[in-house]
């Protein structure tokens, strides 16, 4: 199942957390156009790893086709797989929910995506995996440094935890650039999920690097404590900006559910934004409308109503801003009507 | 280092102009100055080129995590022209495509690339590859001993230096 099928810990401000590893190899040069013997052998060698260890393969097209970039707006893939040169191939364990994917940016990339609050087991997760490739692969490593990474800058412990993050107070309170900067103090970073829709939706990621020969229980431990503070700060400042408004919120999120089931045409931006006031509907308040959908639901459309992923899915070619809106209304309404109860209940 | 136009976002993007400066800029500056544009355009290129549709924003919005970084300082190093053995990548190649060719670039141009390195005792914890754990694991545990040995010998008790020398020189027989 994947992250924005289900809900975990906190689903209505934590979305999910992703924990990351990249690795190269020693006596291999970074770019994946170097030495193409070794390199095959390299790959049968993680294939015959893998394959044998629940994972199943699935070689990406060449070129920056819909697809490879579905699965980067799915957050199953890293964007620097997107523009990796050379064969690229991914390798999915859906029920361990882990990705291993081969010839981006950086050789070797192990991600884990838990949904909710879930950082530890996202990181022990994605640690098996790692282990798991460390007892046959020599990876690029430096005393000094850490592990080794084409980009200098990236060198050290070379795993990231992320999560995703619902926090409509930042927008209502005009608190991201405090927030930003008070979480840089503390090691982490904050930035908008959808940077070209304006940050529609409300959608954060907070994303922190442990340093090199930092202790990874701990680091884990700190940037989860980073998530529950941030999760806790939130839901304060929702009953403070919504204490009597369960009419007001409802009606807005009612109509912003009948916008995605009738609209003939929806752009990315207006989608995220409708979804968002739902989603604050939903989070606001102790007893949400029972007509609204589940936030499962709303993660789903907020990854595959994205241009990408129904370009990839649909089987109509599109080739203008206008047909994309189009399809995307159409998947909207289609989705809503099947899954939303029309009727209030008790 | 923070960026040296909007002096708030992080550095993440390192580049030098035609008259030699080294600029530091975010991702978000570089963008707006056309200096990630290399990433976008291709990713347009090979689109058109298949006939698919995809908004120029989507496309900016996955590159705006590319940047090109690499350490300012990495051209203070000498002016010699060395070149890393196995990948034939040199230092100001490396500067001028924001990467290195292979890890043992690091040993050739470690000094250059990371001028402030010090050599860390070690940290329990700490992740590293199972190969090379026991070795550096060994070698941090000596080095730890030869420390201690030094205040044993300060504090004037020798008979605990002595059981320090001991254990030292078994973990360096084993090493």
């Amino acid at each position: 199942m994947s992250w924005f099928n289900t809900q975990g810990q906190n689903p209505e401000i934590i979305l999910f957390s992703r924990a990351c590893y990249t690795r190269n190899v020693s006596k291999l040069p970074f770019s994946a156009g170097g030495d193409s013997k070794k390199l095959s052998e390299l790959y049968s060698k993680i294939d015959r790893i893998l394959t044998g260890n629940g994972f199943h393969a699935e070689m990406l097209p060449s070129g920056n086709s819909a697809a490879v970039l579905a699965l980067a707006e799915k957050q199953l893939i890293s964007a620097d797989l997107v523009f990796g040169e050379g064969k690229r191939v991914v390798y999915l364990n859906e029920p361990c929910n882990l990705t291993v994917s081969l010839g981006g940016l950086e050789l070797i990339s192990i991600q884990s995506i838990m949904p909710g609050r879930a950082v530890s087991e996202a990181k022990n997760s994605a640690s098996g995996a790692e282990e798991l490739l460390d007892g046959e692969l020599s990876f690029a490593y430096s005393e000094s440094i850490g592990y080794l990474s084409p980009h200098p800058t990236h060198c050290g412990s070379c795993l990231e935890l992320c999560a995703a993050l619902y926090l409509p107070s930042l927008r209502l309170l005009s608190g991201y650039e405090d927030m930003r900067r008070a979480l840089l103090q503390r090691g982490a970073i904050l930035s908008p999920m959808f940077t070209h829709a304006d940050n529609a939706g409300d959608l954060y990621t907070l994303s922190y690097t442990p340093e090199h020969l930092s202790n990874e229980e701990n680091a884990t431990l700190y940037f989860d404590s980073l998530l529950r503070e941030l999760a806790a700060n939130e839901q304060k400042h929702q009953k403070m900006l919504f204490p009597d408004a369960h009419a007001s919120l409802t009606d807005k999120a009612a109509r912003a559910l009948g916008i995605l089931k009738c609209a003939m045409r929806m752009s990315e931006c207006e989608m995220l934004s409708l979804i968002s006031d739902i989603r604050l509907s939903i989070t606001a308040q102790s007893q949400p409308c029972p007509m609204l959908p589940a936030i499962s639901d709303l993660n789903y459309l907020c990854v595959e109503g994205l241009d990408c992923s129904l370009i990839s899915s649909s089987n109509q070619k599109c080739s203008s801003l206008g047909e994309l809106e189009r399809l995307r209304a159409d998947f909207l309404r289609n989705y809503i009507s099947a899954k939303v109860k029309t009727e209030v209940g008790a | 280092m923070n960026c040296e136009k909007c002096k708030n976002k992080k550095a993440t993007v390192f580049y030098a102009d035609d008259g030699g400066g080294q600029h530091a800029l975010c991702t978000s500056c570089a963008e707006s100055l056309g200096k990630l544009a290399s990433y976008s355009e291709a990713a347009a290129s090979d689109f058109s080129k298949s006939g698919q549709f995809v908004p120029e924003s989507s496309l900016l919005a996955l590159c705006s995590g590319q940047a090109t970084a690499f350490p300012l300082y990495a051209s203070r190093a000498d002016g010699a022209e060395r070149k890393c053995p196995f990948c034939s990548t040199s230092l100001s190649m490396a500067e001028r495509t924001g990467r290195v060719g292979c890890p043992e670039c690091y040993s050739v141009f470690e000094q250059a690339l990371f001028p402030a390195v010090l050599t860390v005792d070690g940290a329990i914890g700490a992740r590293m590859p199972r190969r090379r754990r026991s070795s550096i694991e060994r070698r941090r545990n000596i080095a730890s001993l030869k420390l201690k040995i030094k205040l044993a010998i300060e504090a004037e008790n020798y008979e605990l230096a002595a059981t320090i020398r001991d254990e030292i020189k078994k973990l360096e027989i084993h090493n």
